[in-house]
């Protein structure tokens, strides 16, 4: 079912010039146009823990390193980790004592291998490994930091003027050591001469003339791959790198985010998470207004000859819609879209600099008729699976176009013509522009007026197996 | 609760990494990256395995973008969105791949400041000295650049394609690993590397060369491939495969010889400070026996009549705090904690208003972040 959503035979055109299948686009109701992954901003809406779906706050996660607290994860398959626990009784006159151990369940690593003493908690304080090098790197960092605060220092100090005389009572007298104080916060704390400023100290490292060589058993003993970590265990942990399997040590999960999208022209929502939960409080997807269209016939394709083909129109909004087809202009794709505007809507200037569009670059082989004229598609009804008598207006409609009409559904006929020089097992592409009837339900503060109707164009490529 | 520094958000500044094969990733003023990853993404379903290998302008930029969004929104968790970004990259890496990234970065993700630094000068932060011979093995190419009293000699860089894929070549002709896609062969070569394989030592590797055996003799290993096949890999290519960055080219060239091309090229005044200051960074170093070989090699080429009027006896060899191939990255983020950082980086205003991102040499179109 899955492949089904991923095959990629009918893809529309994003604004952004990419092409996407329905599910994966977006629908901005302020720019009235198509969005996708790639020309909508992510931002950050709520971190969490994979495993145990703990929310954390973004300071909580930044301090912990982007990593649970509680969960672990097997450092030589990555699944996560359980905790076991066993009863010892130390002294023989004691009530037995609860211990706990880790234990993954898919490849059965114990946090026993690296020695990881067992826990009397069942949350268990498991330890956190460090670089032994830790200090000499903070050293290091403390010394680069004294050194560049020492040059912006002697730089203010040949930039200011020495006046012969301390003004230090004129501060006193008009209050201002109180403002200096302020505006000195955040400053290094320089005596004002410069003396005694002084950069901390740190010995350079030394280089060594006895490297170290190969150890004399490298040669003949054998080798257990068993024993020796790939580098996806070794990059697991970067400051450890353990090569040795027995040294590897259990690892934080990762935590995740979930995304809020925002059209980057407007700069409104188009898709943002609820708290805690697995649901959203606004999503625009384009699956929920623009009407999906369904290959339900297609005749053998042959060069040269024309073939109907017939495609299914489903209205997935809560109101009527009408869609008009023309045939897609390659010479006019690549022009810029302006983003629309409703009335009363308010102008949103864009003084940022957005991305450039992709140029599309399409080369279609064929040609296609498309029905002429307004196709009118009825609203999405729930209740109307149930209602047996389903009339369905049908008498307006050209038969030569329309194959047939049930609820908000639609079946349209086409006519396609594969080009002469077309081959045998290549998909045939085609493309047409839809443009459909959007009708704007969004309660407008400003100008409360009726509800208004903008036409919206889509381009849509069809990508027609031709293996007979 | 412990306040750090780093809890204030203004105070993030995140450091990248961008190599062939692997990107580091993190956080500056941290001491190791929060990731490595390997430098792979994907645009529409089709992975890309090497961003670097993009020609097109286009490809690149998409990759990129998906390759950035990635990073931010799976590893580093924040938004780029007004952060400060450090790129250590090669001195050589390509002018496109640069200024697409800052395109990217720039309006893409809208970052507040950009800031490049060299990968060369970046590695000698960690150790606290400012004259040293950098060797930077990575996954395709070994580049060496001269860094003196902070500033690299660009005179007497040299570059080659003796690194990681070099390796890992020798390793797919010499063994067969089966008939597989190319990923998983790649994939394959570069476990049996990580995990099998060493540098031996000269005496060795003279020894095998002219086809005799050695005793002791490396014994052979078992390689299990997908848990379906077995495969032997003997105990001579175990230990001769790495001998490929030693080699010779018609031109006499291998990593030894352009150390000591670039020491005999250099100013007199340098030359016995740079031959003991020899920093090695990039994954590849981390073979085992590596700077063990390497020394041997470079005294028994001091030895040949072109370089023996050097007047250098010994070599020495740096070992930083921290693992190899992550160095240049540690580097870059002890930079990151300076204040330097606010006066070099160049701003999204300055970008927006230039267009243009300074080339590594020149500052004049860098204004002060505040």
């Amino acid at each position: 079912m899955a492949s089904y959503m991923f095959q990629k035979t009918i893809t529309s055109i994003c604004t952004c010039g990419l092409q996407k299948l329905l599910p994966d686009l977006f629908f901005c109701r302020h720019c009235i146009t198509l969005r996708c992954d790639f020309c909508v901003s992510h931002e950050i809406d709520t971190t969490y823990c994979p495993h145990c779906f703990e929310n954390l706050s973004s300071t909580e996660a930044k301090h912990k390193k982007n990593r649970c607290a509680s969960c672990l994860e097997c450092p030589r398959c990555f699944n996560t980790l359980s905790t076991r626990s066993y009863s010892r009784t130390p002294e023989p006159k004691k009530p037995p004592q609860k211990m706990y151990y880790l234990l993954c369940l898919f490849c059965n690593w114990r946090s026993h291998e690296p020695n990881i003493p067992d826990q009397p908690t069942s949350s268990g304080n498991w330890p956190v490994n460090k670089n032994p090098d830790d200090g000499r790197i903070l050293d290091l960092i403390n010394y680069y930091k004294s050194v560049t605060l020492k040059e912006v220092f002697d730089k203010q100090k040949r930039n200011t003027k020495h006046y012969g005389r301390n003004y230090m009572h004129f501060l006193e007298k008009f209050g201002l050591n109180a403002m200096m104080a302020r505006k000195k916060v955040g400053f290094p704390n320089f005596h004002t001469d410069g003396t005694g400023f002084s950069t901390s100290e740190i010995n350079p490292a030394e280089a060594i003339e006895n490297v170290p060589e190969l150890s004399a058993n490298t040669f003949e003993d054998i080798l257990d791959l068993k024993q020796i970590s790939t580098l996806e265990q070794r990059f697991a942990t970067p400051e450890l790198q353990a090569e040795n399997t027995d040294d590897l040590f259990p690892i934080r999960k990762h935590l995740r985010v979930k995304h809020s999208l925002r059209c980057r022209v407007c700069e409104h929502n188009v898709v943002k998470p609820e708290y805690n939960a697995v649901k959203f409080k606004i999503k625009h997807l384009a699956y929920y207004y623009v009407p999906e269209i369904k290959i339900i016939k297609c005749e053998p394709l042959l060069a040269g000859k024309w073939s109907s083909l017939v495609l299914k129109l489903c209205n997935p909004s809560q109101a009527s819609t009408a869609v008009r087809f023309e045939k897609l202009d390659l010479n006019a794709i690549n022009i810029i879209r302006e983003p629309r505007q409703l009335e009363g809507e308010d102008l949103i200037s864009t003084p940022k600099q957005l991305p450039e569009p992709i140029p599309i670059v399409l080369e279609l082989q064929g040609d296609i008729i498309v029905p002429e004229g307004e196709i009118k598609i009825a609203a999405r009804d729930d209740t109307a699976e149930y209602d047996d008598t389903n009339e369905v207006n049908t008498d307006n409609d050209d038969p030569k176009y329309v194959y047939w009409r049930k609820g908000n559904k639609v079946a349209l006929k086409f006519e396609v013509k594969p080009n002469e020089n077309i081959k045998k097992n290549e998909n045939v592409q085609l493309g047409f522009v839809m443009h459909f009837m959007y009708s704007d339900t969004m309660l407008h503060v400003i100008n409360p007026k009726q509800p208004q109707t903008v036409l919206v164009p889509i381009k849509i490529v069809l990508n027609l197996p031709n293996s007979f | 609760m412990k306040i750090e520094s780093d809890f204030l958000p203004e105070k993030q500044c995140i450091v990248i990494d961008i190599g062939t094969k692997y990107t580091k990733f993190g956080f500056a003023t941290e001491h190791s990256p929060r990731c490595i990853i390997p430098t792979c993404c994907e645009i529409d379903g089709t992975s890309i395995p090497d961003i670097y290998k993009c020609k097109d302008e286009q490809t690149l930029m998409l990759a990129l973008t998906n390759f950035i969004h990635m990073l931010f929104y799976k590893y580093a968790l924040v938004a780029p969105k007004d952060k400060k970004v450090i790129i250590v990259e090669s001195l050589l890496s390509p002018t496109i791949f640069k200024e697409i990234l800052a395109k990217v970065l720039f309006i893409t993700y809208e970052v507040t400041s950009l800031c490049f630094v060299p990968s060369h000068c970046a590695s000698l932060f960690t150790l606290g000295i400012s004259t040293g011979l950098v060797l930077d093995v990575g996954y395709k190419e070994v580049i060496l650049i001269p860094v003196c009293e902070g500033v690299p000699i660009l005179r007497l860089w040299q570059a080659m394609p003796l690194a990681g894929q070099a390796v890992e070549n020798q390793i797919k002709t010499r063994i067969d690993i089966g008939q597989l896609s190319d990923e998983s062969i790649d994939s394959i070569a570069e476990d049996i590397k990580a995990r099998c394989c060493f540098v031996t030592t000269l005496k060795r590797s003279k020894i095998l060369a002219t086809g005799q055996s050695v005793e002791p003799k490396t014994s052979d290993v078992e390689y299990h491939i997908n848990g379906e096949r077995s495969i032997t890999i003997s105990g001579d290519i175990r230990e001769t495969v790495h001998d490929v960055l030693f080699e010779e080219n018609i031109d006499e060239m291998s990593i030894t010889t352009m150390i000591l091309e670039t020491i005999i090229n250099s100013n007199v005044d340098i030359r016995l400070k740079l031959a003991e200051n020899i920093v090695l960074i990039g994954g590849t170093v981390m073979a085992k026996g590596f700077m063990s070989r390497l020394k041997e090699e470079l005294v028994e080429k001091l030895k040949c009549s072109k370089y023996n009027n050097l007047k250098i006896t010994k070599f020495k060899f740096h070992v930083a705090p921290a693992y190899e191939n992550y160095i240049a990255w540690l580097g870059g983020s002890i930079f990151g904690s300076t204040n330097n950082l606010n006066i070099v980086s160049q701003t999204r205003e300055n970008y927006i208003n230039e267009n243009y991102v300074p080339d590594w040499p020149t500052t004049f179109t860098r204004q002060k972040t505040e």
